[in-house]
C-alpha cells in the first residue's frame, strides 16, 4: 500500500524541504486566521458590552441557545427570520449540555438552555445557574401550562411529553395487557420488561420519581421497583437499546417516553403498540431558562417569548414529522398540531418539582446500585 | 522553524568555505533553532494536553476552584469517596482486565495481519491495507449501532439463523465488549508492526535458517522478539482505548454485573448537579492503571537493544505461501468479515430501510433516507466541510509535532522526557468527554481575562473553531507520539551519532534522518489522525463552536431522536466520501511512479 520501498531510498532533500516549507506555511496562515478571528469577535464583544448597559437586545451579536430538542435548528432559524435577532445553536444531548453549562460555570456562554424535564431544571434552578425573570407572554399558556410553571419564575415550558408509558410488541402480546404500572409485577410478564437506566437517560428519572409519587413516595418508589426488579425487570443504558428490545420481541414490554414511540412508529414501524397506565403518567414538560450570568440576557429573554407564542410554536409543529420530538402536546393556546398522536385518555399528573429535585442524586445511585447493576 | 532551515540550506551550497567565524554562526543559529522548536512542541504540548489536564485533575482535591462560587477550599472528600469505595475497585478491575483482553487479541490479530501484508505472498494480501484502513476510519458509533441490530433476538442475523441464548447472551455482556474493541483497535498493532517490518531486514532470519532453522522456528525466535516494541506501543494505545471506552460498553454490555470504570465517570457528570470533582477523582484511578502499564513496558525494554536499522540494512523478501496460503486466506477472510463486512453492510442496510424491525422484505426497501438527507442537505454540507478542514489541519500539524515529540522522548537527554511521555498515555486514556471538560474548564475560566483572554471586549477561544482544533490536536498528538517512536526506537543510534559529528543540529536530524525513514510510516499516521478527525465524537459534541456542528454531531443527533436510520443514510455518504479520498490519495503517488517507470524507460 503506502510501503514502498524503492521510494524510501529516493526521498530527495528538496522534497523534504518543500514539505518543512508547507509545514511552516500552515502554522503561518493559521497564526493569521486566528489573529483575523480574535479582532473579529474582538468587535463584536466590545459592542456586546455597550448593548448591555441599554439592556436591550443587540440584533446583530444575538443569542446562543443550548439545546436537546430535535426541532431547536428549525425554531432557532425562525426565530432570526421573524425577529432579525441573531441565534446560535448547540444541539447536544441533555447530559452533553449539562456537563457544559457546569464546567463554563460562572462565565456562561450559554444564554437559553433548552431540554425536557423540570426536575433537572429545578436542579439547575435551585444552584443558582438561571435567572428568575416573568415574561409577558404567561397568559398565552393553556391552563395545564400554567400549571407547570415555577413560582420563582426560573423556567418555562414549552411544550409536554409523557416521562414513562409502556410499549408492548403487538406481533407476541398476550391476551391480557397490564392497565397499570401495578400490573407489571404479573408474574405472567416475568423477565418481559425492560426500561432505561435515569443515570443515562434523562426522561428516565422522571419516570421513576412519577411513579413512586404515584404510590406515595420514595421508599414506596424503591419497593416497587425492587418487586419489578425480582419479576426481571432489565434496565438498559440507552433508549435505542429498550425500543430495540421491544421492536424486534426480545422482550415484551418496555417503559420509554411517549414521543419516542411516536418517533418510531412514524418512522414505519407497525409493531409496536402503546399503554397509557390508568393511575397515571408524570407530565415531563420541555424547558427553557435562561443564564442567571449570561451576557445577552435580553435577546434571551426574546428568544423565551417567542417560543411562548403561536408564531413560535409553529416552527415546533411543522418540524420534520419522523422526529419523535415533533410529537409534543401542546401548551399554548390556539396551536394547532400538525402530525397526529393520541391526546385523550393521558391521565396526566405533576411531579413535586422541588422534592424530587433534591432527592435526585440519592435515588439515582440507589438505582444503579441495586437495579441496574448486581443483576 | 524558519530562521533554521535557511541556514541549513545554505549550508549544502557553501560547504566548502572556510571561514571559521560563519562556521560558528551557523552553530548557533543551529543550537538556537533546536532550542527554538523544542520549545515551542514542548509548550504546544503544555497548552494543549497538560494544562486542560491539569484543570481536572486539580479538582479532585479543590472542588470548588471552578464553581459558580469559586473558592480555594481544600478538601480530600472526592479522593476518599473513590478510594475507600470498593465498588471503584471493582469497577477498575473490570476495566482492566477488558482492557488486557483487548490488548492480547488485538495485538495477535495485528502482528499476524502485518507479518502477512509485509512478509508474504498469497492471493488477497494485497488486500489487507485496504481492509485495515476501513476499519480505522469506520467510527466505533456506527459498528455499536451495527452490532446490536446484527446480534439482537429476532435481529438481521437471528432472521436467518436461530441464535441460541447462550450467544445472545454472552454477546450482550464485556466478552461482546471486548470482541468489539479487539475489531476496532487491531489497527494500531497493524500499523506499529507494520512500520516495524519495514527496517527489518531479512538478514537475521536468513542468519538463523542458513543455521537449519526452520521458517515459522526464525520468525518466531529471531524477528518476533526483535518487534516486540513496535507491538508494545501498539498494545498500549489499544489497552488505554479499551480503558476509556464508554461508547461501545454502554450499547453492548447490558448483562454487565459490574459497570466500568468510564461508567461511573460519565455518572458523576451528566446529570445534574454535575459532580466533577468525583469524576476528576475516578479519572485519576485510571492514571494510575495507565503509570503501571507505562512502567511495565519500559522494564520489559529495558533488557536489551532492539535497535535493527543500521544503515546497512538490507531490503526484507517476500516468502510465497504454498501449504499455509489457504490457512493465511482463512484467517484474513475471517478478520474481513467479522471487523468489516458484517458490520458495514448492516449499516447499508440500515440506511435502506423504513424500519429495520419489519425485516428485510422488499416493502421495506428504500431510498427515502437518503433522500430526506439530500433534502436538507446544505447545512451537512457546511458541517462535512468543518470537519474536512479541521482533520486536514490537525494531522499535518500533529504528524511533524508529534514526530518531533517523540525524537525529543526517545533520542535526547532533555530534561522531563519520561514525564512528557507519560503524559501522553493518560490523554490516550482519559475518556474523551473529561478531556474536552477540561478545555472548558482551561479556557473559559474568568482568571483569564487577566492575560486578555475571553473578558468582553476580549478575543475568544472556547467557542470558536479554534479550540475545537487545538482539542483534536490535543487528542491526536499522543497516538502520533507513540506511533512514531515506536519507529524510532528501531534506528541505530550510530546513524544519527554520524550525523551529529557532522554537526547535523535537531532540526535536520529529525528532518532529513529520521522523517525520511520514516516516510510511509508517517504518511500512515497522518491518514489515521485524518480520518480520525473527521470521525471524532467526544470533544466536536462538547467544544463544537454554536452554529457550526462537526459531521459526527449531526450523525448522532439523528440516532438521539430516534433517526437511526436517516442518521446511518448521513454516515454511509460520508464514508463513501471519505474512503473516495483516500482512494485518491493513495492512487496519485502510485499513478505518478507508473508514469516515472514510462518516461524511464523511454529514455533507454
Amino acid at each position: 500500500m503506502l510501503v514502498m520501498k524503492g521510494e524510501i531510498m529516493s526521498f530527495s532533500f528538496s522534497k523534504m524541504r518543500s514539505i518543512a516549507l508547507a509545514c511552516i506555511i500552515t502554522v503561518l496562515s493559521f497564526t493569521v486566521a486566528c489573529g483575523n478571528a480574535a479582532s473579529s469577535s474582538n468587535a463584536n464583544t466590545s459592542s456586546a458590552a455597550a448593548q448591555l448597559a441599554a439592556s436591550q437586545c443587540n440584533k446583530s451579536t444575538g443569542l446562543v441557545v443550548y439545546s436537546a430538542q430535535g426541532y431547536d435548528s428549525d425554531t432557532v432559524k425562525a426565530f432570526t427570520r421573524d425577529t432579525g435577532i441573531q441565534a446560535q445553536l448547540v444541539d447536544d444531548s441533555t447530559g452533553n449540555i449539562l456537563a457544559k453549562v457546569a464546567a463554563e460555570g460562572n462565565n456562561p456562554q450559554w444564554d437559553v438552555v433548552w431540554f425536557d424535564g423540570n426536575v433537572t431544571m429545578q436542579n439547575l434552578d435551585d444552584q443558582g445557574y438561571l435567572l428568575k425573570w416573568k415574561s409577558n407572554n404567561i397568559s398565552n399558556y393553556t391552563q395545564q401550562g400554567q400549571s407547570l410553571i415555577p413560582s420563582d419564575y426560573a423556567y418555562y415550558p414549552s411544550g409536554l411529553t409523557a416521562a414513562g408509558v409502556i410499549i408492548y410488541n403487538k406481533a407476541h402480546a398476550p391476551a391480557q395487557l397490564p392497565q397499570d404500572w401495578k400490573d407489571l409485577l404479573n408474574p405472567a410478564f416475568k423477565n418481559e420488561i425492560e426500561m432505561n437506566d435515569p443515570s443515562l437517560s434523562g426522561p428516565t428519572y422522571p419516570f421513576v420519581a412519577g411513579v413512586s409519587q404515584l404510590l406515595g413516595g420514595e421508599d414506596q418508589g424503591k419497593n416497587f421497583f425492587t418487586q419489578l426488579k425480582a419479576n426481571g425487570l432489565r434496565a438498559y443504558q440507552t433508549n435505542d437499546l429498550t425500543i430495540t428490545a421491544v421492536k424486534t420481541g426480545a422482550k415484551e414490554f418496555g417503559i420509554v417516553q411517549d414521543s419516542a414511540y411516536y418517533g418510531e412508529v412514524a418512522n414505519g414501524d407497525n409493531n409496536i403498540g402503546v399503554i397509557y397506565p390508568s393511575s397515571g403518567v408524570a407530565a415531563l414538560p420541555s424547558e427553557m431558562g435562561i443564564a442567571a450570568n449570561g451576557a445577552h440576557q435580553a435577546c434571551a429573554e426574546a428568544f423565551v417569548n417567542y417560543v411562548m407564542s403561536q408564531q413560535g410554536q409553529q416552527s415546533m409543529t411543522h418540524h420534520d414529522p419522523t422526529d419523535g420530538d415533533t410529537y409534543f402536546l401542546e401548551l399554548i393556546q390556539g396551536v394547532t398540531p400538525v402530525v397526529t398522536r393520541q391526546t385523550t385518555g393521558i391521565n396526566f399528573f405533576n411531579l413535586n418539582v422541588e422534592k424530587w429535585a433534591s432527592v435526585e442524586n440519592e435515588y439515582k445511585q440507589w438505582f444503579t446500585a441495586n437495579i441496574v447493576s448486581g443483576s | 522553524m524558519e530562521a533554521s532551515m535557511v541556514p541549513d540550506a545554505e549550508a549544502e551550497q557553501t560547504a566548502s568555505a572556510t571561514v571559521t567565524a560563519l562556521m560558528f554562526r551557523r552553530r548557533l543559529l543551529r543550537v538556537a533553532g533546536g532550542s527554538l522548536v523544542t520549545i515551542l512542541v514542548v509548550s504546544a504540548l503544555g497548552i494543549l494536553v497538560i494544562y486542560p489536564l491539569a484543570a481536572i485533575f486539580i479538582q479532585s482535591v479543590f472542588p470548588n476552584l471552578f464553581a459558580l462560587n469559586p473558592d480555594t477550599h481544600f478538601s480530600l472528600h472526592a479522593l476518599q469517596q473513590v478510594f475507600t469505595d470498593k465498588a471503584s475497585y471493582k469497577s477498575i478491575s473490570a476495566s482492566v482486565i477488558l482492557a488486557l483482553i483487548t490488548s492480547v487479541g488485538a495485538s495477535f490479530i495485528g502482528v499476524v495481519l502485518a507479518v502477512l501484508a509485509r512478509r508474504t505472498s498469497f492471493p488477497g494480501a494485497k488486500y489487507i491495507d485496504f481492509l485495515v484502513w476501513i476499519v480505522f476510519f469506520t467510527p466505533s458509533f456506527l459498528l455499536g449501532e451495527a452490532w446490536t441490530v446484527l446480534m439482537i433476538r429476532d435481529g438481521t442475523i437471528d432472521h436467518f439463523i436461530h441464535l441460541p441464548d447462550w450467544l445472545i447472551n454472552t454477546f450482550f455482556s464485556p466478552a461482546g465488549v471486548a470482541f468489539l474493541l479487539i475489531l476496532k483497535n487491531f489497527p494500531f498493532v497493524y500499523l506499529a508492526v507494520s512500520a516495524g517490518l519495514v527496517w527489518l531486514g531479512s538478514e537475521f532470519e536468513e542468519a538463523a535458517r542458513s543455521q537449519g532453522a526452520s521458517a515459522l522456528r526464525a520468525w518466531l525466535q529471531i524477528n518476533l522478539p526483535l518487534l516486540i516494541p513496535a507491538i508494545l506501543s501498539g498494545a498500549l494505545i489499544v489497552f488505554a482505548e479499551a480503558l476509556s471506552d464508554f461508547g461501545t460498553a454502554a450499547t453492548i454490555a447490558q448483562n454487565a454485573n459490574v459497570p466500568l470504570i468510564t461508567y461511573q465517570i460519565y455518572d458523576a457528570i451528566n446529570t445534574f448537579p454535575v459532580n466533577f470533582p468525583l469524576a476528576a477523582a475516578l479519572s485519576l484511578l485510571l492514571f494510575l492503571v495507565i503509570a503501571a502499564a507505562l512502567l511495565g513496558q519500559s522494564r520489559l525494554l529495558r533488557v536489551k537493544s532492539y535497535q535493527i536499522i543500521s544503515g546497512k540494512t538490507r531490503p526484507s523478501v517476500k516468502t510465497p505461501l504454498k501449504k499455509w496460503r489457504w490457512a493465511a486466506m482463512a484467517f484474513t477472510g475471517i478478520v474481513a468479515i467479522f471487523s468489516l463486512l458484517l458490520p458495514l453492510s448492516e449499516c447499508i442496510l440500515l440506511s435502506v430501510e423504513h424500519s429495520f424491525a419489519n425485516g428485510i422484505i422488499p416493502s421495506n426497501i428504500t431510498l427515502v433516507n437518503y433522500q430526506r438527507i439530500l433534502q436538507h442537505g446544505s447545512d451537512d454540507l457546511q458541517s462535512f466541510g468543518i470537519s474536512f478542514k479541521l482533520a486536514i489541519a490537525a494531522a499535518t500539524i500533529v504528524v511533524f509535532s508529534g514526530l518531533f515529540i517523540a525524537f525529543l522522548i526517545s533520542r535526547t537527554q532533555m530534561p522531563g522526557r519520561k514525564l512528557l511521555n507519560f503524559t501522553t498515555l493518560i490523554t490516550i486514556s482519559v475518556p474523551g468527554i473529561i478531556l474536552a471538560s477540561g478545555y472548558i474548564f482551561a479556557w473559559n475560566s474568568p482568571y483569564l481575562e487577566n492575560i486578555g483572554i475571553g473578558g468582553r471586549g476580549e478575543p475568544h477561544f472556547y467557542g470558536t473553531i479554534w479550540i475545537l482544533l487545538a482539542a483534536y490536536i490535543g487528542g491526536a498528538l499522543p497516538y502520533a507520539i507513540r506511533l512514531s517512536s515506536g519507529a524510532i526506537d528501531q534506528i541505530g543510534e550510530s546513524m544519527i551519532e554520524a550525523a551529529r559529528v557532522q554537526g547535523a543540529g535537531l532540526i535536520s536530524v529529525v528532518m532529513r534522518i529520521i522523517a525520511p525513514i520514516m516516510q510511509s510510516g508517517l504518511l500512515n499516521i497522518w491518514l489515521l489522525i485524518f480520518t480520525g478527525t473527521i470521525f471524532e465524537l467526544a470533544a466536536s459534541e462538547l467544544l463544537y463552536p454554536p452554529g457550526q456542528p462537526t459531521m459526527p454531531v449531526r450523525i448522532t443527533g439523528y440516532f438521539g431522536t430516534f433517526r437511526v436510520e436517516q442518521g446511518m443514510a448521513l454516515a454511509m455518504l460520508n464514508i463513501g466520501v471519505v474512503a473516495a479520498i483516500l482512494l485518491l490519495l493513495r492512487l496519485v503517488p502510485f499513478m505518478y511512479q507508473q508514469f516515472k517507470q514510462m518516461g524511464a524507460q523511454k529514455n533507454i
